[in-house]
């Protein structure tokens, strides 16, 4: 566990470095290298797009926001809501002028005068590279995928076509195409998403640059099993992440929400609050299959992608930066 | 060669990352008055340890007067897990069961698409078991996502047991001695009476006619 704590350390060293040095970004930035090991690998970015602009709600019009001040370019952005009834909100949105035109309607949350945040999106090139850096193939069944959330409890899966014979028409594909290949560039990856990589060669590694977000996030969860991001690159762990007061707590495990991390071998190890015997004695963190005494959750650090089952309908859930972020 | 032993490879290791397809059951979400506590036959919560929990099917829709001996020969119980009672708390009369097993995606075969049933005895098995209790919410078998995970949840409290209840004695006020009054809990029951069929009845009739006129 102290390899844990200093590997902790260490990220958050380097995330206070790489601020210094970066003068002209309103946010620390950073690195992060991900394992993406033979077979599956859950994972999210923690690592974001740099913020463009952050402005006040000049006025909204079901999913038009009109900003008191434009970006530096129009575009398509990670939208996310800093303040008020909608704190946490994370969307996306395309831009022109100050007018940006939101993936959801917010209008009955989002109010003028309340605080935005437009910041460039990470897309299927910009993580894994127009040619990718993950395994290409002439066949699906032979490549490396990516699968993303897509928003309705199914995934859409992308995969790299090294090319026909002497390697003509290479680039990304997705899943079930057979000819032609797509613009990996208009494909976004939304932070608040676990994705899977299915690797199929040998244990490879991602480098994700990028941004450091400090303040909280509304991760959506649907009904069962929700593939989420952790968001935050350094020192996240159960008991300071705050879920334990956005998901259900239960006194037995089969009602309780449940948070699985991916164990680096393969499987995941699951945690469930436990909410107290008769009278609430004992509430706490514990891991699947415990049934008495809670564990120490400090010890749990958050891995980049998670599994939140939710045993209820589907809910927003907020999730925290560690303390120390509010002084990055 | 190099080229299709890869393939091979990669299709052989491509194997369910997921957490397979679970049903989860449980009659304590809250350590409250709203949980629901199974009794045995006598009236006394089932011990941790004791009693037998099993999620599953029967091949004909159970009622709340099916005989003892059609419960067992018609339940098949799913997947894998410990069946005795066992819950976070510690306490007696409630079970936090979870049992396991692999539907792929795409599988249409038994049980998907059938009703989940979880039955409750008083025995280390369902053979050993002479009283039962069936429970459902009417939830059915699916099968698992493209990443190999499925659930099917089953909790029961106060506020669903009474649409919930198919066999077994629903009972009100329940104190089980651990310092509060549960609104409502379930007493195991010894199944329906049998009925006897009709040709039974009426040649019983004729029988004691005969004994009568020949008493005359």
């Amino acid at each position: 566990m102290n390899s844990l704590k200093a590997a902790a350390a260490f990220g958050l060293s380097a995330l206070v470095v790489s601020s210094a040095a970066a003068q002209t970004a309103s946010k620390p930035v950073g690195y992060e290298t991900v394992a993406i090991n033979q077979q599956f690998n859950t994972f999210g970015l923690r690592l974001l797009g740099a913020p463009n602009v952050t402005s006040t709600v000049g006025a909204v019009a079901g999913t038009t926001v009109t900003l008191d001040a434009a970006p530096s370019a129009d575009g398509s952005y990670i939208v996310e809501v800093n303040d008020n009834a909608l704190a946490g909100a994370v969307v996306t949105g395309t831009s022109t002028g100050a007018d940006v035109v939101l993936s959801e309607d917010l209008s009955a949350g989002l109010a003028v005068g309340d605080s935005i945040t437009l910041r460039a999106t990470q897309t299927l090139a910009s993580v894994f590279g127009t040619e990718s850096t993950l395994t290409g193939a002439a066949s699906e069944g032979a490549a490396d995928l990516v699968s993303v959330p897509d928003g309705s409890g199914g995934f859409s899966t992308y995969w790299y076509f090294s090319g026909s014979f002497g390697g003509a028409g290479k680039g990304w594909r997705e899943s079930g195409q057979v000819a032609g290949t797509i613009d990996p560039a208009l494909v976004t990856l939304v932070y608040t998403d676990g994705m899977v990589v299915t690797n199929r060669g040998a244990d490879n590694s991602l480098v994700i640059t990028g941004s450091v977000k400090t303040a909280p996030t509304t991760l959506g969860l649907t009904t069962q099993f929700n593939y989420v991001s952790s968001v935050y690159p350094a020192g996240s762990t159960l008991d300071n992440s705050g879920l334990q007061s956005q998901l259900t707590a239960a006194a037995s495990e089969g009602a309780a929400d449940l948070v699985s991390l991916p164990d680096g071998a393969g499987g995941f190890s699951t945690y469930w609050h436990f909410s107290g015997g008769f009278g609430g004695a004992g509430a706490g963190w514990r891991e699947s299959g415990q049934v008495a005494g809670t564990i120490d959750a400090a010890l749990v650090d958050l891995t980049s992608g998670m599994i939140v089952t939710n045993r209820g309908d589907a809910q927003n859930a907020d999730i925290v930066a560690p303390s120390f972020y509010a002084d990055l | 060669m190099k080229n299709t032993l890869l393939l091979v490879a990669s299709f052989g290791l491509l194997v369910s990352q997921g957490f397979g397809y679970n049903t989860v059951t449980t009659n304590i979400a809250t350590a409250d008055a709203t949980a629901v506590p199974i009794l045995d036959n006598t009236g006394a919560a089932i011990a941790v340890g004791a009693g037998y929990v099993a999620v599953g099917t029967f091949s004909a829709a159970p009622s709340a007067t099916t005989a003892v001996a059609d419960i067992r020969s018609t339940f098949t119980a799913f997947g894998a897990g410990a069946t005795a009672f066992s819950n976070g708390v510690g306490a007696p009369g409630f079970f936090d069961q979870k049992f396991g097993a692999s539907i792929p995606q795409g599988n249409a075969d038994a049980p998907v698409g059938e009703q989940a049933y979880v039955l409750i005895g008083d025995g280390a098995t369902l053979a050993a078991s002479l009283h039962f209790a069936i429970l459902s919410t009417g939830g059915v078998f699916g099968t698992e996502d493209q990443f190999g995970n499925g659930e099917l949840g089953q909790v029961f409290s106060a506020e669903n047991i009474d649409s919930s209840l198919i066999y077994g004695t629903p009972m009100a006020d329940v104190d089980t001695g651990l310092g509060l009054v549960f609104t409502n809990g379930v007493k195991l029951g010894e199944g329906g009476l049998v009925i006897p069929e009709p040709s039974t009845a009426l040649l019983s009739l004729v029988g004691l006619g005969f004994l009568a006129r020949r008493r005359r």
